[in-house]
């Protein structure tokens, strides 16, 4: 492969895996309420934004900032689920959406009142001298990406498939009543199911950073792009954040690369238009599609 | 002359067959009664005569025309009109236009007309609420035009839904389960209606569980068990009928 | 709640009257406002208010998820804009070839987008919107991109230029008044009772004889079409058109309105309108606080006004009377979240 198209590809691959990640965070939403959780893109966006606060001011290592952003966007992903949603005497999808938009504009607009306006950044995880790789010049930071995205893709598949805490919030998203008749709490899983949504944009956030650079109001498109790819993978289907996130920043960098970057941001519309009309389970989902 | 035929029906739900090549004709005028154990499949059979079930097989035609090809609402301007046995009930709407709803084929202000207020448009919504609120008030419910149907009991939306199907002056009248939770006492005001609306023109082809209400209102029965005619005739043949007795109360009867 | 008959035509003759009246004082404004930019958001109220509207009748009537509303209103901003400064047409032309372009983009989308429900529908217009905003930003010669286009002729009659909010506002006023009067004709009647049941039950919206499909997609489409009237409005009042306005951001804030006011009820968008024109700036003073103080009370209305400020006069008239009417009412006034 000549080395400019496979600098595309591995660049497709890093922005793909953190549409996957953030994709994953709208499924694991989408499983818990059957709403589309808009404050994922400002989950991301935070994650980056502490970060860098915490590793700028605290004089943390790059390590502590990682873990501390998580951490933090975890604990506003886990408030968010009991002071907002929870309160819901009757939480229809829609209202829940319109709910997490409400959410969104309070942790933007919170995040720039309290960590400002300006851009900030990350150091690279293994610094910031490209690398090669046959031929091409690769950032370090690319590769982490893939990799720690691949990781947490893999531990959520073991989480939600074989442990005891994954399996009973799958089964109180599926069935709420028959799940707390066997003692598994669907408020428990709910307020889980933020929280895990919350911590995963957070790593998202973080490892792109480097890359990037993040400023408040960085999320709102990246989560836009991260719910496409979440519907080119099937809405609701795991497997299928990361297929669709891949899928996406792929198609995305190439357009870009190989047509125009003017229309770079369009790419992810289209996709995401073409999977409504064509085919709206997605790749992978076999998700119920409400047909007139 | 039948009114409505049904000509080899099935309806399969994946490995499922809910109906089976059912076939069966309804006279014009006629009030004929479907009935059956549970799951026999007298819903499915609803839904595929009015258009609701999407992978039947089979010919539906009414008044000698197939109607198979139609959409619900194609078929409802063709005269058919049907109530839910789960209520499909318009819940923010009050009685009065539950009601008017259902005159929808009857009438013709369109998006321009109606914006617009051209003439004719005022005298038709005079003229639809006043043949609303005569349904309505058929039916027992006048008073309570207004009310919103949330604030129905089951029953009492039931019977709203029969004052809607019948708004819109159909040929044929479906009716699923019309008398399930009416109390008892309103059982004979409603034998009542319907054999008056009968009289008045309109077929009818009823599903019910309540057997002294088929018996004493039907001229003639369906038994349909697993999606498959059982029996078919007069009420007194039917419920004389061995197999029928079998299938609902799954033994052999002690008497003759 | 007894019954007498033409109960429900002298319902909607009350509010006929009662559109008269209000439209009627609305006329003092401009004389009774302490200043021309207090003058001026009269007349962005009376744009804002044919947008809520319009979205009402395909969100709050149809029942349909509409993301695109602000796409629409930019649309028309835009179509009419572009004719009077590329290629000098006259507002009054400009206005209704903006009103004809959205309502043909309107049908274009909702062919394919209105066959999806709920989620699903979202997106689909919440796609478009996004594509719509790339176009206004990208396509530069025509639209200007992201400075916006300027030099945007003001209305004129006969050769009177209505270029001051004190001039526009008659013409916003009369405008206004019209859709608003064209809406109430048709939620009144049997176009509006058609919508109405195809949110209650498509099901038997269906088996009662209306084609859902037909009516939601000339719902969607003259909703639009209303949008690009409230745009070319707004192009020609401020002379000067941006596609910040005109995001999705937009779209959503203005299904927010529709949710505060009421949704479903006609007089639900004048509420909605005004919290739209008023909450900038109101919140003005808090500077930088005033988008977290909007999304905190976005939250505390969702959470416990469900039917919006409309819902609360229904409430408090069904409230009333013995137990089980209250409980009913609450009921509709929560299904109607």
């Amino acid at each position: 492969m000549p080395a400019d198209v496979l600098q595309l590809v591995l660049a497709g691959l890093s922005t793909g895996s953190i549409y996957a990640l953030i994709a994953l965070g709208f499924n694991i939403i989408f499983k818990a309420t059957d709403a589309i959780n808009f404050a994922q893109g400002e989950w991301v966006m935070m994650g980056g934004m502490v970060a860098a606060a915490l590793y700028g001011a605290g004089k943390m290592p790059l390590a502590g900032a990682f873990i501390g952003a998580v951490a933090v966007v975890a604990v506003v992903g886990l408030l968010s689920e009991r002071l907002v949603i929870r309160q819901l005497a009757k939480p229809t999808p829609l209202v829940v959406t319109l709910l997490t938009i409400g959410i969104a504009i309070c942790t933007k607009s919170l995040v720039m009142l309290t960590l400002g306006k300006n851009p900030a950044g990350l150091p690279g995880f293994s610094g910031d001298k490209p690398i090669a790789v046959a031929g091409a010049a690769v950032q370090p930071q690319t590769l982490w990406i893939i990799g720690i995205a691949a990781v947490v893709m893999v531990g959520a598949h073991l989480f939600f498939g074989r442990t005891v805490l994954g399996k009973s919030m799958r089964a109180a998203a599926a069935e709420p009543e028959a799940a707390a008749l066997v003692g598994v709490s669907p408020r428990m899983a709910m307020l889980v199911s933020f929280g895990i949504a919350a911590a995963i944009g957070a790593i998202a956030g973080v490892i792109i950073t480097p890359l990037t650079l993040t400023s408040f109001d960085h999320g709102t498109v990246l989560g836009f792009k991260g719910f496409s790819a979440a519907m080119l993978g099937g809405l609701g289907s795991l497997p299928g954040a990361m297929v669709g996130g891949l899928v996406l920043g792929l198609l995305e960098s190439l357009a870009s690369g190989l047509i125009s970057s003017a229309f770079k941001d369009a790419v992810a519309f289209v996709v995401l238009l073409l999977v409504l009309f064509v085919r709206p389970a997605g790749l992978i989902g076999k998700g119920q599609v409400e047909r007139v | 002359m039948a009114l409505l035929e049904v000509r080899d029906l099935g309806v399969r739900f994946g490995g499922l067959k809910a109906v089976d090549s059912l076939s069966f004709a309804v006279e014009q005028g006629a009030i004929k009664g479907l009935i059956g154990p549970n799951g026999a499949g007298k819903t499915t059979v609803f839904n595929a005569i009015t258009g609701l079930a999407a992978t039947a097989t089979g010919d539906v035609l009414l008044d000698g025309a197939s109607i198979a090809e139609l959409r619900p609402f194609e078929r409802a301007a063709r005269g058919l009109a049907r109530t839910f046995q789960n209520l499909q009930i318009f819940r923010e709407l009050s009685l009065l236009e539950n009601v008017m709803i259902g005159r929808h084929v009857r009438s013709r202000a369109g998006f321009v007309a109606s914006m617009l207020r051209l003439p004719g448009t005022a005298a038709e919504e005079r003229d639809l609420e006043a043949r609303a609120y005569a349904k309505l008030a058929l039916l027992g419910l006048g008073e309570r035009a207004l009310e919103p149907a949330s604030a129905l009991s089951f029953g009492e939306a039931k019977l709203v839904e029969i004052a809607r199907a019948l708004a819109s002056e159909p040929r044929l009248l479906l009716l699923d389960e019309p008398a399930a939770g009416v109390p008892h006492v309103e059982q004979a005001h409603f034998m009542d209606i319907i054999r008056r609306v009968n009289a008045e023109g309109v077929t009818v082809l009823l599903v019910e569980h309540n057997m002294r209400l088929v018996m004493n209102l039907c001229d003639e029965i369906l038994v349909l068990n697993y999606g498959q005619r059982l029996a078919e005739g007069a009420p007194a043949d039917v419920s004389r009928d061995r197999e029928v007795i079998m299938a609902y109360l799954g033994e052999e009867p002690v008497h003759a | 709640m007894s019954y007498a008959p033409g109960a429900l035509a002298r319902r909607v003759a009350r509010d006929r009257v009662r559109l008269a009246l209000v439209w009627a004082v609305m006329l003092a404004w401009p004389f009774v406002a302490p200043n021309e930019y207090i003058l001026s958001l009269g007349v962005m109220f009376l744009i804002n208010l044919v947008l809520v509207a319009s979205l009402n009748l395909v969100l709050g009537y149809a029942g349909q998820i509409s993301l695109c509303h602000g796409a629409f209103f930019g649309l028309g901003a835009y179509v009419s804009g572009v004719l009077s400064v590329r290629y000098g047409i006259t507002p009054a032309f400009g206005m209704a070839a903006a009103i004809a372009g959205t309502t043909v983009a309107a049908l274009l989308i909702a062919l394919p987008t209105l066959r999806l429900r709920g989620h699903y529908l979202a997106m689909g217009t919440l796609g478009f919107n996004a594509i719509l905003t790339v176009l206004f930003n990208e396509l530069v010669p025509l639209t200007g991109g992201p400075n916006g286009l300027a030099g945007i002729a003001p209305f004129g009659l006969f050769g009177y230029e209505l270029d001051t909010p004190r001039r526009f506002f008659f013409v916003a006023w009369l405008l206004a008044g019209v859709v608003m009067l064209l809406i109430l004709n048709l939620v009144a009647g049997r176009i509006g009772r058609g919508l109405r049941a195809i949110s209650g039950s498509e099901i038997a919206a269906g088996a009662l004889g209306i084609d859902t499909f037909r009516f939601k997609v000339a719902a969607f489409s003259l909703s639009a079409g209303f949008a690009g009237l409230a745009g070319a409005m707004y192009a020609h009042f401020n002379m000067y058109a941006s596609p910040e306005t005109f995001s999705f951001f937009t779209s959503v804030l203005l299904v927010v309105m529709v949710a505060l006011g009421g949704w479903g009820s006609y007089w639900g968008p004048v509420f909605g309108a005004l919290i739209y024109t008023a909450m900038p700036e109101l919140l003005r003073k808090f500077q930088d606080a005033e988008l977290f103080l909007f999304g905190l009370c976005m939250i505390v209305v969702l959470l416990y006004l469900p039917g919006g400020i409309a819902g609360l006069r229904a409430r408090r008239r069904a409230a009333a009377p013995a137990a089980p009417r209250a409980s009913a009412a609450k009921e509709a006034s929560d299904g109607a979240a």
